[in-house]
């Protein structure tokens, strides 16, 4: 009870976080698709009422303030850290429990975050979810459907176990804005937790005698570095098939992949299809070739490729890789036109799932600690894994200066961050990003022209979207 | 043997493709991760790594993993070969109406993916109680299509001869299975146990549904240890796959004249 202790004695006046738009990274392949198609048919409930979160009862009362950890409470939090990050997130669970001797926290890694979430959707539909899950956001509106998930927002507003003001204005705000879900009334059904962005990043050994001396900061640049590089005989543009990616460039051209309402792909719009003009000429001149997995990477490393478009978490590999730091540099990626520099937020949440009262409650205090400004600080400056931390304080901690100083290619990617936007999480938008993948491939493989590309992307959207 | 040195040449050429992830999986779980992931590759590690083994075995508790998959994969194997063998004669060999029709629809259930299965079979093995022991890792693999139509193709070649013979001599139907069928299939028996157990070794996304904690985890979730968002440990997981695999090698370096012929008999082509 030392942290129930605790938590009373900080709380102020609740604040009601912002209902904002929300964004996400999805990632799905056709498996999961038909994983969620199959548990819809089956029978999900549809978006839930959570019993004891559902909002303030009839007397103004918060709910969740009427629930106390009286007895011991076991919580079961299935996530995807493996290795040295899983370590690391193990002693920090067990530092949690040390402090909260009433609440047992069990860990359960499935390795990847498709088979979290196919476990996930099964575990659902068999009446069993864990209490506490890692999930994209758009992972976390399907549990949301099927009436498995709680929002955050009565224990983020408690009075006796929320959050102050300026704690809660103290997350980095484009993370926080992914976890509000605009389809479902502004509810925040996430709470940040791994969170990266989209770079560029550039073996600099490579960049410098070819003339330029800093990675390209528009398309236009990146074209005319590529160039360069192909006609000396190098590789430019190792390209992972990620529709991510192709989102931040219709970002930096100044565009939404999606219209406001969710309801129709923007791919025939300037942006998008100056996105895939700009592909095709990457796949036409040969300026990009295909990788499979992470090997970008190790082009990258290895002086193969000029330039990789990738999640900041592979910043420690990379590190790793490059003997200094002037071999290779980390930067936004190139801007087409953006009235404001922009690149794409990576990363997952956490959410808690349906239980009782108290195991949620649990589940909210456990994350609560887990994105305190000293313990984000650890969790996302390491580099077991590559994470921001999620409070803008975080970045005050004396560790973090220490941390930031040695590795400065990770606090430009923390830099890059703030210009960060998240993408869609509408219903159908998983299947749209297969789409794109595929137009990624024809385009870079030369197998595909733009206007191919645009026809069959809002085609096959259209159809996505609708259904 | 001149007449056979095209053969023999091209033979060894594809020898020696087989055999060369092999030897690439081992040289480099003896490089660093440095070497391991750069380019140009080396055909021989720089500097040997010895201890890359240990610390391979110590980033997951592979001990109680490699117990998990024996126990699994033997107990997969076994009951497969009982439900294989006896479907399997019961199709080759005994007559009923619309077996035909059976078998075909047997047949057609090799169609349906796993992930189909995923969310109704964990939902069913939930209510029995099963998640996280090792009758979830089993009994949903305890059958297998493919081994009866392996073993019956195997028992369609036993001439009806010898069915007459044991008739006369006095055997029924489970003692002509017994004592002539299944030593006569031997090779067929030995191909589904080989073929039966290394999928129950190599299993990964069914495992991780099932079970829950650790002490119930098998061999190839060990090996996701490696890998993080961006970050692969090569030379480390290459150990972990070697250790991961002797035992599936071994196995079948002394089973493969078996493997080979069952194959062969049963008239199954790659």
């Amino acid at each position: 009870m030392r942290l129930l202790s605790a938590v009373r004695g900080e709380l102020v006046e609740p604040q009601r976080t912002p209902a904002l738009s929300s964004f996400d990274k999805l990632r799905t392949n056709g498996p999961i698709a038909l994983i969620a198609a199959l548990f819809v048919v089956a029978g999900c409930t549809g978006p839930g009422a959570p019993a004891s979160t559902s909002g303030a009862n009839q007397s103004g009362a918060n709910p969740v303030d009427a629930v106390e950890i009286t007895r011991p409470v076991a919580l079961e939090f299935w996530h995807r850290q493996v290795g040295a990050s899983e370590a690391l997130q193990q002693q920090l669970i067990d530092e949690f429990m040390a402090a909260n001797s009433n609440i047992r926290i069990n860990p359960q890694s499935l390795g990847n975050y498709d088979t979290l979430y196919q476990k996930t959707m099964a575990a659902i539909q068999a009446g069993s979810p864990p209490d506490m899950v890692a999930a994209y956001e758009t992972y976390a509106s399907d549990y949301y459907e099927a009436g498995a998930l709680i929002p955050f927002d009565d224990y983020v507003r408690s009075p006796k176990y929320g959050l102050l003001p300026q704690e809660v204005a103290d997350y980095i705000p484009s993370y926080m804005e992914a976890t509000h879900f605009s389809q479902y009334g502004g509810k925040q059904l996430t709470f940040p937790y791994t969170k990266s962005d989209l770079v560029l990043f550039t073996n600099m050994d490579l960049l410098r005698p070819l003339g330029f001396q800093k990675p390209a900061a528009t398309w236009d640049e990146f074209l005319t570095h590529c160039r360069a590089a192909v006609r000396s005989g190098r590789q430019c543009y190792a390209a992972a098939i990620d529709p991510s990616a192709f989102d931040g460039v219709v970002f930096s051209y100044g565009g939404e992949v999606i219209s406001p309402d969710g309801k129709k792909a923007l791919f025939d719009q300037p942006p998008g299809i100056k996105t895939l003009q700009l592909y095709e000429t990457l796949g036409k001149e040969k300026l990009a070739y295909q990788i499979q997995g992470i090997d970008d990477q190790n082009d990258l490393v290895a002086g193969r490729a000029l330039y990789m478009m990738r999640s900041s978490t592979s910043v420690p590999f990379l590190a790793s890789g490059f003997s200094d730091n002037s071999k290779w540099e980390v930067s936004i990626i190139p801007q087409g036109g953006s009235p404001k520099p922009v690149t794409v937020l990576y990363g997952a949440n956490i959410s808690i799932m349906k239980s009782t009262p108290e195991k949620q409650l649990a589940a909210w205090l456990f994350i609560k600690w887990l994105t305190r400004p000293d313990v984000t600080a650890r969790w996302g400056l390491d580099t077991s894994n590559g994470y921001f931390p999620v409070r803008q304080s975080a970045l005050g901690q004396a560790t973090a200066a220490t941390f930031l100083d040695s590795n400065p290619r990770f606090k430009q990617a923390l830099e890059v961050s703030r210009s960060g936007k998240v993408e869609p999480s509408a219903r159908g938008w998983n299947e749209v990003r297969n789409y794109i993948a595929d137009a990624m491939t024809g385009l870079i493989t030369g197998k595909m022209t733009a206007d191919q590309a645009q026809q069959m992307l809002m085609q096959k959207s259209a159809q996505a979207l609708a259904s | 043997m001149g007449g056979n040195l095209p053969l023999h040449l091209v033979l060894s050429v594809g020898g020696v493709l087989m055999l060369f992830p092999f030897y690439w999986m081992i040289v480099t779980s003896f490089k660093g991760l440095d070497e391991a992931s750069g380019l140009p590759p080396t055909l021989w590690p720089a500097s040997w790594q010895w201890d890359n083994y240990i610390r391979a075995w110590q980033a997951a508790p592979f001990g109680r993993y490699f117990v998990n998959t024996l126990i699994v994969a033997g107990g997969q194997t076994l009951a497969v070969l009982v439900t294989s063998t006896l479907a399997a004669y019961t199709f080759a060999r005994v007559g009923f109406r619309g077996k035909n029709v059976v078998f075909i629809i047997f047949l057609g259930t090799l169609m349906i993916p796993l992930e189909v299965l995923l969310v109704p079979d964990f939902i069913i093995l939930k209510y029995l109680g099963w998640y996280d022991t090792y009758l979830a890792l089993i009994v949903p693999f305890s059958a297998s299509v493919f081994a009866i139509f392996l073993l019956r193709q195997f028992f369609l070649s036993i001439p009806n001869e010898l069915w007459d013979a044991a008739q006369i001599d006095g055997c029924g139907r489970l003692g002509f299975l017994w004592r002539v069928a299944v030593p006569l299939a031997k090779p067929a028996l030995v191909t589904v146990g080989l073929l039966t157990f290394h999928a129950g070794w190599n299993s990964l996304l069914w495992p991780l549904i099932v079970t829950g904690s650790t002490d119930m985890r098998v061999l190839q979730v060990g090996l996701t240890a490696f890998q993080s968002d961006a970050r692969v440990q090569y030379h480390l997981w290459m150990a972990a796959a070697t250790f991961t695999i002797a035992p599936m090698l071994v196995i079948f370096l002394f089973a493969q004249r078996y493997f080979i012929e069952g194959v062969a008999r049963a008239g199954i082509r790659g």
